[in-house]
């Protein structure tokens, strides 16, 4: 242990007398704590901006004044979505998917407004978040510190030296590994401390993730650090090692996640929203319009109601019966509404898991999914979010549905139209809108995203016993 | 030692020289590949574009078949729009993945459609498209950077500088061919692919050459940018290579990230949910207020229409059709101005492209393949002027209250929405 260790301080002088290993090092803490800050002030701000935006909009739905229920249940409301409090960390998709869904009856509208198509072209060259740097920049300069640390000692005919003083070729390289180890470490923390004052006070486990998803970023670091010093060894020259991990770091950081994501959308290409929008129509248009209570769809309906009340005509029905018309009309529409969200997400989480087999081809693809899926910013997050969001729609419009089945007759309803005296004996309340609770997004808990992080997290295991193995591979050759 | 055994001669270096010629190789697949998947890509959306014209048409006639009244007719009356690829799509595809590609739309207010978006998996397009622009964009300056960078070192390091220096009568002669012969073994590893699919797409010479220009352009850039750090002698191949590779990462990651925080943090204002939500209070307000207050705006901007017969029933689609209209009007200017900060965002961005070429050639590939915002927008105006044509389509029979016959309605009818794009296309 002692040797490695001195292996390592070695190193470690080395880089501070190199101007270049010097000036890695700071750029490298330097990018990280900016982009802590960066990232911080940005996503605050964003947050803070679709609080104030469902503030705006639960103010002006509350406020609306006495109506007939169904005018509500096609005045609708909007619900924006809240971020998650390690979207500092990493925003993940935040930005590729809408920010605000409008609700309102027989229908589910899609989530619009997504940030990267108001900010155009410069949305895709990625953003300036902790996970990014991690990501990607981190690995670039731990080979830029990393690929001579064997070769000079080649280079320099200091290798034979100090295999003859006793230095084993295992000790050498994880000497090596753990000078490199300490500036992957110091890479990580300021995502550390970002995440611990950002995580204060919620029940929801995003602490627990935060370390889930800071030893997985050291795992992620880890993997480079071997691989760097395993190449460093197994090469004969500083610049044919930093050529391989140079093409090593283009091909897995910057072509592996576009390969895996367009290998998805080919080998399972999802129907366009349009499509998808024809044949829910030509689903529903069986299910009969809910406005009409004289619809074909609603004969049995009537039938059926009426044996069970007892009654001979839906006049005498305790209750007004173009709203339990509406009810069950809802009902049934929410039914083939969910069916097709539902094939949609499955759709979405199947090209997922398609482009997250890639993580055996690149640690970056595996770290890129893990560290979304922790912070709550992944795709299942945004499907929880959709599927709260129809939740909540679906409680809404019903209370509206059944205010109009207990706040006036059938005859009331019928004659709405027949002027002012008619139309305000139909008008509900409007303390009836102000009691509707206001839309909550209870975020995922840990163990969900544990669940959904758990299979890259197994591939940068892997990863990292490869690199591992690679590494004694590596040192074995320095024997010979 | 004259240019042409000197060529010559660096002809049979580079093909003997397996690093270099491997990453040629490498290019032009990766090229190649790029350019299949944009292919596909237009393909399948064209595909897409087909099939719903079909269904539209075939959705719009049955529930014509079912229209009682004329307001209803028109209210369930979806019509198709559609922004079909261009020519050099393939090779840009830019935003067109987030941009709606195709849409339904109809006679009610326009601001209530117009920013649906079509469903893309937001977790795919987190990555990014692997099209040309993005090769040539990212991966061209690495290979420059690869190819060029220890040009001068190696030679040095092998101790054979000296002496090539001293043999040579001028240091043109000496490095010219062979900085020339790797350049153009680059472009043509770029640039075959594209040309290939600029052909089976049938695009016009002029974007061929377009195309081409820029991306030789950028070539020529890094190409300048890496030999100015490789001839420094003071530097050994592998400071050459980490200082390229720094200046790519700056130009081309940290330059692009840092004008996208600056233009999102200090380009705000108007949020296309605020336009939704002017819009549909607009619209739902309407029905509490009197009839008359929408006709007036309405007739305001409608006065054709002056003098239709005044509105006694709870219900008239006329005064259905008329706040729709008002609705828009209403929104209208906060419309313009998110679309104004689009433009502000998009001009900011050209001023970014002036410090990465990683940008530059970005804009310039969409902008040549209309994938750029200003064709997103010019779709929306064609959009907004289609639905105009649709609901003023209706007004005669809505406004002079002609009794409902389905002779009539089989009388208006629309022409099927076209753009210039598309003319380009056939």
């Amino acid at each position: 242990m002692g040797a490695i260790i001195l292996i390592a301080t070695d190193e470690l002088r080395f880089w501070r007398r190199s101007k270049i290993a010097w000036t890695v090092l700071v750029t490298l803490l330097l990018v990280s704590t900016c982009a802590a800050l960066v990232s911080n002030v940005e996503v605050s701000r964003r947050a803070e901006e679709r609080l104030a935006q469902q503030a705006e909009a639960d103010a002006i739905f509350q406020a609306q004044p006495d109506r007939h229920p169904h005018r509500m249940v096609h005045y609708g409301h909007y619900v924006y979505r809240a971020a998650s409090p390690l979207a500092v960390i990493d925003s993940g998709i935040d930005s590729m998917v809408g920010t605000s869904i409008f609700l309102e009856g027989h229908r589910q509208n899609s989530a619009t407004f997504a940030a990267a198509r108001e900010t155009g072209l410069l949305a895709r060259f990625g953003s300036f978040s902790p996970a990014f740097v991690l990501q990607a920049l981190a690995p670039l300069l731990l080979i830029i510190c990393g690929f001579a640390s064997v070769t000079r000692e080649k280079e320099n005919k200091t290798l034979y030296q100090l295999i003859g003083q006793g230095v084993s070729g295992n000790k050498l390289v994880f000497g090596k590994s753990l000078a490199l180890w300490v500036v992957a470490l110091l890479a990580i923390l300021p995502l550390l401390f970002l995440g611990f004052s950002s995580t204060g006070s919620d029940n929801f486990g995003f602490r627990q993730s935060l370390y889930s998803m800071t030893f997985g970023y050291l795992i992620y670091l880890s993997v480079w650090v071997l691989l760097i010093v395993s190449v460093s060894a197994l090469l004969r020259t500083s610049a044919q090692s930093l050529s391989v991990l140079l093409g090593l770091w283009i091909v897995t950081v910057v072509l592996m996640p576009r390969i895996a994501s367009e290998y998805a959308s080919a080998s399972a290409p999802s129907p366009s929203q349009i499509e998808t929008n024809l044949r829910i129509a030509e689903t529903m248009r069986a299910g009969g319009d809910s406005h009409d209570i004289e619809d074909n769809a609603f004969v049995d309906l009537r039938s059926v109601t009426l044996a069970e009340y007892n009654v001979e005509s839906i006049e005498d029905l305790p209750f007004n019966y173009r709203g339990f018309v509406a009810l069950r009309g809802e009902e049934a529409d929410t039914e083939v509404l969910k069916q097709f969200a539902q094939e949609r997400m499955s759709q979405e989480l199947r090209q997922k898991s398609i482009a997250d087999s890639f993580s055996l081809f690149s640690p970056v693809v595996a770290i890129r999914s893990f560290s979304m899926a922790l912070a709550g910013t992944a795709l299942q997050d945004h499907h929880h979010f959709l599927r709260a969001a129809e939740d909540y729609r679906f409680n809404m419009v019903q209370t509206f549905n059944r205010l109009q089945m207990s706040e006036m007759t059938l005859a009331e309803d019928l004659a709405r139209n027949d002027g002012d005296e008619a139309g305000r004996n139909t008008r509900v309340n409007s303390s009836n809108w102000a009691e509707m609770p206001v839309f909550e997004l209870r975020p995922l808990d840990h163990t969900q995203r544990w669940g959904a992080a758990s299979s890259s997290g197994f591939a940068m295991g892997l990863w990292l016993i490869v690199a591992f193995g690679l590494l004694l591979l590596s040192s074995r050759q320095l024997r010979s | 030692m004259n240019m042409k055994y000197r060529i010559e001669q660096e002809l049979f270096f580079l093909l003997k020289c397996r690093a270099v010629l491997g990453v040629l190789a490498l290019l032009l697949v990766v090229s190649g590949v790029s350019v299949v998947l944009g292919l596909n890509y237009v393909a399948a959306e064209r595909q897409q574009i087909a099939e719903l014209v079909q269904l539209d048409n075939e959705e719009r006639a049955y529930k014509r078949s079912l229209a009682y009244d004329y307001g209803g007719a028109a209210y369930d009356a979806f019509h198709a729009v559609w922004n079909p690829p261009s020519e050099l799509a393939f090779a840009a595809i830019g935003q067109r993945d987030l941009n709606p590609t195709m849409m339904r739309i109809r006679a009610l207010a326009i601001e209530g459609q117009i920013y649906e978006t079509d469903s893309v998996n937001p977790e795919l397009a987190l990555a990014g498209r692997f099209d040309f622009a993005f090769v040539a964009a990212y991966l061209l300056p690495l290979v420059i950077i690869f190819v060029f960078y220890d040009l001068l070192a190696s030679e040095r390091e092998s101790g054979r500088l000296n002496l090539l220096s001293v043999t040579a009568r001028n240091s043109r002669i000496l490095w010219l061919p062979r900085i020339l012969l790797r350049f153009v073994g680059i472009l043509v590893a770029i640039l075959v692919p594209l040309w290939i699919g600029i052909f089976i797409e049938g695009a016009a010479f002029g974007l061929l050459f377009g195309a081409s220009f820029a991306v030789t352009l950028l070539a020529v850039l890094w190409t300048g940018l890496v030999l100015a750090i490789a001839t420094r002698p003071v530097l050994r191949s592998e400071s050459i290579a980490a200082i390229s590779i720094g200046a790519w990462v700056i130009l081309t990651l940290a330059i692009p990230i840092s004008g996208k925080v600056y233009i999102e943090s200090s380009v705000s204002g108007v949020k296309g949910a605020e336009v939704a939500l002017v819009q549909r209070e607009s619209v739902n307000d309407a029905w509490d207020l009197p009839k008359s207050v929408t006709m007036d705006a309405f007739y305001a901007s409608h006065p054709e229409w002056a003098d239709s017969a005044p509105i006694n029933e709870e219900f008239h689609w006329k005064w259905y059709y008329a706040f729709q209209q008002v609705g828009d009007e209403s929104a209208a200017e906060l419309s313009r101005d998110y679309r104004a900060i689009m433009l502000v965002r998009d001009e900011l961005t050209a001023r970014v492209s002036f410090l990465s070429p990683a940008v530059a050639i970005q804009r310039q590939l969409e902008t040549l393949a209309r994938t750029n915002l200003s064709a997103s927008l010019e779709f929306e105006d064609q959009v907004r002027s289609y639905h105009e044509e649709i609901r003023r389509a209706y007004y005669p029979v809505l406004f002079s209250e002609e009794p409902f016959s389905s002779e009539r309605l089989a009388q208006i009818t629309i022409p099927g929405f076209s753009n210039s794009a598309q003319l380009a296309v056939e």
